[in-house]
């Protein structure tokens, strides 16, 4: 199994957010993960990677088998967890191909490879900036410094392709994107899932599992994992909303 | 040393010190309240040992106060006159209509004024009129609400002298519909006189208001004015603020404005500077809770010898506030604008964001602009920028103006309006705005 | 997180040692005579004997600025030893009579004096304390007709050409410790590069402060004549003492029609302890003068170390098309102070001049920049672009800005943006996420920041700036 999420509490100073969640997550699995603001989804992405603001209070995480608990956040990367973000930072002055030379670098060391010069990176990197469609320019600019919101999203799915991640959390990456930019993106996506990892989106519309098919649709509301199914309950939700999910819930 | 032989030392070394203190000394102490009268004597014995600012003072660069400091004046209540009825008829903004007040060569004139229904507990009026109907202590709390310029010598000349200005109180929830104006007529016909106003505008909790302090000529002539404002902002008040300074261009007029700020608070600021031979306006805002925003614009437009200098201190004393600012300037002839912007992040004061923008355009080749933006930062998560530019209009612009069909001369003086009317875009008195738009298409198109 | 950064800059300084080498030193004190031993010592002719004079008269009647931002106890002048210096007597045609632990301490600064183990294209004077004791591959430059020779040698060598400059572009007037420098210089670089002639190597001098108790107060004078070109390097550190020491160097730059002079500085004396106690007052006037049309002078400094700073290195464009450039970063720590920046004198018509500045503060330090741009209503179509960025590392320190402008002339155009950062939580979980370490993380986002700056020196010193941000951002994550 990549990840067991078991009974997972979370709080974020002294307010409860993630009230008992619980997740599997085998290889060659692509699960969505839905619900709607303010459930507590993004706060499970960011968990996975060990953002300091929250505080895990029970349950546990296990990835590979690791507890996670044991292991900071550059640790995990490592490890293969790959967090796309909602909002990817600005770092002005550090150029993107400096920075993803570095990550794919720590990575390479992790695995007991080889690293490779900065020739090597170029042309290794320009392979994958194809599966994104983006232009070699980006290289040289600043790390998402003025970039447009799709290709800040590009950039993260280009990091995705370049770091090879066992374990890809895609938080949000589909919101704000036009037609044409979530086509390339989920084709991203897509040529990048294969037999040994895995991909967990996280989102609130279905829109993005019309272009990567899921395996499994995880519903949250409140803190909690309400409801799995199939690709037919992000179709379901899509037609009721997540009133629907709610209120069978309080009847049941 | 007593306080006898230290005038006559400061008598000896700074005549132009030594006579504000003859002028505070001769002013009727009678019935004043003890608080003021102490505060009289403060200002005076601090008085006795300051210097005059000079060049050599950093707060005091560029500046060659000589004609300000070697003239001799005559105290505002023996140079009084009426307000030109027919000038203040012509400066009346419609709006402030039921809330006016004329003062004359510093003092107020309640037959020019008017006040009438503001609503409940708002006070709307001067010193001499509380002093008369003795209510002063409706004021005592909002005088003397920050120390910064407790060694500056203007400030305390204003303090051993000041005898009337405008008082305006406004209770805690409470809207002020409609603007106040406070309007300064000069004649400087006579005598040269020094006048030192003291505004007072205090704004309760939850409270709203809007004042326009205008400073105008009927004679040109050369007086002094040296107006200290006291500004207080409580829990989410609301004030805005628009000074005009027209006054005739052989005056001189010195002006501090403090301002201090409870959360929630928010002060906007217009300052038009147009008007002096020397013209000096110093604003402090102080920071006193969170979530306060704080907006310091101002305009100054000079030609001839004119001198204007805005020196202005933004003080983030407390965490989680906002803080604007736009000055923009224009000089002519042989002018000089002094621009200091201070900005002030005190330790602790995290999660500031302020900025800060600074435009200078010279249109005359002996004309000068000094410009230091400021910034004084010992808080590491803040957003904190200043940019200051000093040039001529763009080429480029002129140049598409021109083949819109305009003459370069129109099209500079369309470019150079532009560049003024930014700063009195956000004025929300209508026939006040269009008034000073209308100013300034004058004053370019005359270039 | 923000006190895990401030541990990577707690590391140690690795120049702090002490040598261990013989010296001729004067008793501390100063006074005529002392300027006239140390004019005798050198066998200086009457007319620099005189202008040392006439600045320690006027350096009397003057009084310490204290203008800056900065706070410091003010030396005791008299308490300073004015002049220092090896006992061996160096000779400049060879190192083999140069004290062997002179040579290792450069070797071990890594800075070797030998020249088959120095770096190609790089010749070096070491300034020893008060004097000039070694000066690299002579005889090379000699060829290209380049002169790079101590001040003595040159005063002895070539008095015409120092008459002529020395004092031409920092009046003895100048400042308090310009006037200082003048009357009691000890020694320092001299760089002549005749009419076009580009020199064939980086030119280097590498200072080093030994003996405690001492001011180091070197003096440079660079002057390029028409069409030429030369990059000159400055290199500075001392051992730990905890005891202030006194640094007051003036350096002057002449650049003719055509020419251009690339200054670099990476200046890491001794910053004192974490406590603040010890380390060098580096109160330094440096200024060149663009008096041809069409010429260049630039300044690029990495400033990490000293306990106080104070120094501004400026141009005065006079010459027609004549352009200034000063490239910035400057690195406070504990309670290290910097009031560093520059100025810009526009004289002549469409000068230019660029100003960018990165200061970095942590600890308790107190990091300002302070820059004057004044057009001159002769400057037609001058321009200056100014951006001035602070960095803050933890909540007890402070970044300050004070950009003075002063502009007479309309067609001129002035633009000066400044703002602040900091290194960002979400910023630095970013790079986590990505398998990247906060040690690595932090010199990243630094050396991003620096980038404008880094990328203005030359390569050799580029990858030692590096390496010394390096070392100061180095140390255990907590």
């Amino acid at each position: 199994m990549l990840l067991e999420v078991k009974d997972l509490h979370v709080r974020a100073g002294d307010e409860p957010i993630l009230k008992g969640v619980n997740l599997e997550v085998n290889a060659g699995e692509v699960h969505a993960i839905m619900g709607p603001n303010g459930s507590g989804k993004s706060t499970l992405a960011k968990v996975l990677a060990g953002h300091p603001a929250y505080e895990v209070t029970s349950g546990s995480l296990h990835f590979e088998g690791d507890d996670l608990s044991e292991l900071d956040t550059d640790e995990r990367a490592r490890a293969g967890l790959f967090l796309a973000f909602q909002y990817p930072v600005e770092i002005p002055g550090v150029s993107n191909a400096q920075f993803m030379r570095q990550a794919y670098n720590e990575r390479r060391k992790a695995q007991g490879k080889d690293e490779l010069d900065p020739l090597q990176f170029d042309d290794h990197i320009r392979e994958r900036m194809k599966i994104v469609d983006m232009d070699p320019k980006f290289l040289d600019r600043s790390v998402n410094v003025d970039f447009s919101g799709g290709e800040k999203k590009r950039n993260e799915i280009l990091q995705m392709a370049v770091l090879e991640p066992t374990l890809a959390v895609l938080d949000e990456t589909d919101s704000g994107l036009d037609i044409d930019a979530l086509r390339t993106v989920a084709g991203g996506i897509n040529s990048l899932s294969g037999e040994d990892n895995a991909v967990v989106l996280v989102t609130h519309y279905q829109r993005i599992l019309d272009y990567v098919k899921p395996d499994y649709v995880h519903v949250m509301t409140d803190g909690q994992i309400v409801k799995s199914g199939d690709k037919q309950l992000a179709i379901d939700l899509e037609e009721h909303g997540y009133d629907w999910v709610t209120e069978e819930q309080g009847a049941a | 040393m007593s306080l006898a032989e230290k005038k006559q030392e400061t008598m000896a070394r700074h005549p132009f010190i030594a006579q504000f203190i003859d002028h505070s000394n001769s002013r009727d102490a009678d019935g004043l309240p003890q608080w003021w009268s102490e505060s009289r004597t403060d200002a005076l014995q601090r008085l006795v040992t300051l210097d005059v600012p000079g060049p050599k003072d950093e707060e005091w660069k560029f500046l060659n106060l000589k004609s300000l400091y070697n003239a001799t004046y005559l105290s505002e209540g023996a140079a009084a006159t009426e307000a030109d009825e027919a000038f203040v008829k012509e400066r009346s903004i419609p709006e402030a209509k039921a809330a006016t007040l004329v003062f004359s060569n510093g003092r107020f004139k309640p037959a020019a004024s008017n006040v009438d229904g503001l609503g409940e507990g708002v006070r709307v009026t001067s010193w001499s009129e509380l002093r008369e109907a003795g209510d002063l202590d409706a004021v005592r709390d909002h005088v003397g609400i920050a120390d910064f310029w407790e060694d500056d010598l203007f400030y305390n000349l204003n303090g051993a002298n000041f005898e009337d200005g405008a008082v305006i109180l406004v209770p805690r929830e409470t809207v002020v519909e409609v603007p106040i104006h406070l309007l300064y007529v000069s004649d400087g016909s006579g005598e040269r006189f020094a006048a030192h106003p003291r505004n007072v505008i205090v704004a309760g909790e939850n409270a709203e208001v809007t004042v326009i302090e205008e400073y105008a000529t009927s004679v040109d002539g050369e007086y002094f004015h040296n107006v200290v404002d006291e500004i207080s902002l409580g829990a989410n008040a609301e004030v805005r603020h628009v000074k005009v300074q027209r006054d005739s261009k052989e005056a001189q007029h010195v002006a501090r404005n403090i301002i201090t700020l409870e959360s929630n608070s928010n002060y906007e600021a217009t300052a038009v500077n147009l008007g002096a031979a020397f013209s000096r306006n110093d604003s402090y805002a102080r920071f006193d809770g969170s979530s306060i925003e704080c907006t310091l614009d101002g305009l100054v437009y000079i030609g001839g010898t004119q001198v204007s200098d805005t020196h202005t201190a933004i003080d983030h004393a407390l965490p989680d506030s906002t803080s604007y600012q736009l000055q923009k300037v224009i000089v002519d002839d042989r002018a000089h604008s002094i621009f200091n912007g201070k900005i002030f992040v005190r330790e602790d004061a995290q999660r500031i964001d302020s900025n800060q923008l600074n435009q200078n355009l010279l249109l005359s080749r002996r004309a000068r602009v000094n410009t230091k933006p400021q910034l004084e930062i010992f808080a590491d998560d803040v957003v904190c920028s200043h940019g200051a530019t000093v040039g001529q209009l763009q080429d480029d612009q002129l140049f598409y103006l021109m083949t819109r069909g305009m003459d370069e001369e129109r099209a500079r003086s369309l470019l150079t309006y532009a560049f003024a009317a930014e700063v009195l875009e956000d004025i929300e008195v209508d026939s006040l705005r269009t008034r000073l738009e209308g100013l300034l298409m004058e004053q370019t198109t005359r270039n | 997180m923000s006190s895990n950064i401030e541990n990577f800059l707690d590391q140690p300084y690795e120049a702090g040692f002490t040598s261990d080498v013989e010296m001729d030193s004067f008793e501390p004190g100063i006074d005529e005579e002392t300027i006239r031993k140390i004019s005798a010592i050198k066998d200086e002719p009457q007319f620099l004997l005189d202008f040392r004079l006439k600045a320690f008269e006027h350096w009397k009647t003057m009084e310490e600025p204290d203008w800056a931002n900065v706070s410091y106890d003010k030396p005791n002048f008299d308490d300073i030893i004015y002049y220092s210096a090896p006992k061996e007597k160096p000779k400049k045609d060879s190192l083999d009579e140069v004290d062997p632990a002179i040579l290792e301490t450069y070797e071990k600064l890594g800075i070797p004096l030998q020249e088959q183990k120095m770096l190609q294209n790089v010749a070096v004077d070491a300034v020893f304390d008060s004097v000039s004791v070694a000066t690299t591959f002579k005889k090379q430059l000699a060829e290209a007709g380049v002169i790079f020779c101590s001040v003595n040698e040159a005063v002895e060598e070539y008095p015409e050409i120092v008459e002529k400059y020395l004092g031409s572009v920092v009046p003895y007037t100048d400042n308090f410790y310009a006037a200082l420098n003048s009357a009691v210089f000890s020694d320092g670089s001299f760089v002549y590069v005749p009419k076009g002639v580009t020199s064939p190597m980086e030119l280097s001098t590498y200072f080093r402060i030994n003996t405690q108790d001492t001011g180091q107060f070197e003096r440079t004078l660079i002057v390029c004549e028409e069409g030429s070109y030369v990059s000159y390097l400055e290199g500075c550190t001392a051992p730990q003492f905890d005891t202030n020491q006194l640094h007051a160097a003036v350096v002057e730059l002449v650049a003719l029609e055509d020419a251009e002079i690339k200054y670099s500085t990476v200046q890491n004396w001794y910053a004192g302890d974490e406590d603040g106690k010890g380390g060098i007052y580096n109160f330094v006037t440096k200024r060149g003068v663009c008096e041809g049309d069409n010429s260049k002078i630039s300044w690029t400094q990495v400033e990490t170390g000293s306990a106080v700073t104070w120094k501004y290195p400026s141009c005065i464009l006079k010459g027609d098309n004549s352009v200034g450039e000063f490239y910035s970063v400057a690195l406070t720590n504990h309670h290290q102070q910097a009031d560093t920046g520059t100025k810009m004198v526009h004289i002549g018509e469409n000068t230019k001049s660029t100003i960018i500045s990165k200061g970095i503060s942590a600890g308790v330090s107190q990091n300002s920049y302070r820059g004057l741009v004044k057009m001159m209503p002769g400057a037609e179509g001058a321009r200056n672009y100014s951006e001035c960025d602070s960095m803050l590392i933890g909540d007890r320190c402070g970044a300050h800005t004070f950009p003075y402008i002063d502009v007479r002339n309309p067609s001129a155009q002035v633009e000066h943006e400044a703002s602040t950062s900091r290194i960002g939580e979400d910023q630095m979980f970013y790079f986590l996420q990505r398998g990247i370490d906060e040690e690595d993380a932090i010199s990243m986002i630094i050396s991003g920041f620096c980038k404008d700056v880094f990328h203005e020196l030359p390569m050799e010193f580029a990858v030692e700036a590096r390496k010394l941000l390096g070392i100061k951002l180095e140390g255990s994550v907590g």
